[in-house]
């Protein structure tokens, strides 16, 4: 019964492998460029991959700056599907690293100016090892 | 739920909280329950000024977690203690970057960047 326990575990764990395989292989990617990112986020979808705003769209809509400056070309940017929802997390807890000083990202964010926010996404890029520095 | 009176708790039992905040926090972010997170943070953070408060910054009592096993309290505690022992709170920083485990990595790094440009932590 244990080796058939033991099997058991291996085939979830190989399933599991498989099931993941893009965003695991993704999340494993080199950094890129700037212009690479946005030039992926104008392809065809890809597994593994999201497209990403680098100005939040969330709060940057919340504050009434137009849609087609949200989505447009050089705010989307392609990148590993769990580094997306990593961002995505992070923009929801504070922080005590500076300018946040204990805010959220996104409550930082909440009066900023576009070149703010898009100075604070590209670090978020930058810190979790998708864009070049 | 007990209510904790921080300015009531000697400097070790402020610490052992830190040390609970912090464990729950490295579950929190593994199960993405931003909320949860969100309020052991700001709890630490009250910890923290508390220890600050005490006689001769007692927040240098958490060095001793730069060496704990786990990555979010090693984390957090080189964040606190950066006022404090900045050699071996920037040390820890730039090897939780080195070791690129996420999210505590990025973490790291954000708080390196904004030291090289000159951000002095109090």
């Amino acid at each position: 019964m244990a080796a058939l326990g033991r099997l058991a575990r291996r085939l979830t764990i190989v399933g599991l492998l498989l099931e993941f395989e893009p965003e695991i292989k993704s999340y494993l990617d080199a950094p890129e460029s700037l212009e690479e990112l946005q030039r992926n986020a104008q392809g065809p979808s890809q597994l593994g991959y999201e497209d990403h705003h680098i100005a939040e769209q969330q709060s940057a809509e919340d504050y009434g700056f137009p849609r087609d400056m949200i989505d447009a070309p050089d705010n989307i940017v392609r990148i590993p599907t769990w580094k997306h929802h990593e961002i995505n997390g992070w923009y929801g807890r504070p922080s005590r690293n500076p300018p946040f000083n204990g805010l959220s990202p996104r409550e930082y964010l909440r009066d900023k100016d576009w070149r703010e926010r898009t100075r604070i996404g590209l670090d978020a890029l930058i810190d979790r090892g998708v864009l070049k520095p | 739920m007990k209510k904790v009176v921080l300015e009531q708790m000697s400097v070790d039992e402020l610490v052992n909280h830190f040390l609970a905040l912090t464990l729950d926090q490295g579950q929190a972010l593994y199960y993405e329950d931003n909320p949860k997170y969100n309020a052991l943070f700001r709890n630490m953070i009250s910890v923290e000024q508390e220890l600050k408060s005490r006689a001769g910054d007692q927040r240098r009592a958490l060095a001793k977690f730069l060496k704990h096993s786990n990555l979010q309290v090693r984390l957090m505690a080189a964040l606190a203690t950066l006022p404090v022992e900045p050699v071996q709170a920037r040390a820890m920083l730039q090897k939780i970057s080195d070791a690129n485990i996420y999210p505590q990595a990025a973490d790291a790094r954000g708080m390196l960047r904004e030291l090289e440009k000159g951000h002095v932590p109090t």
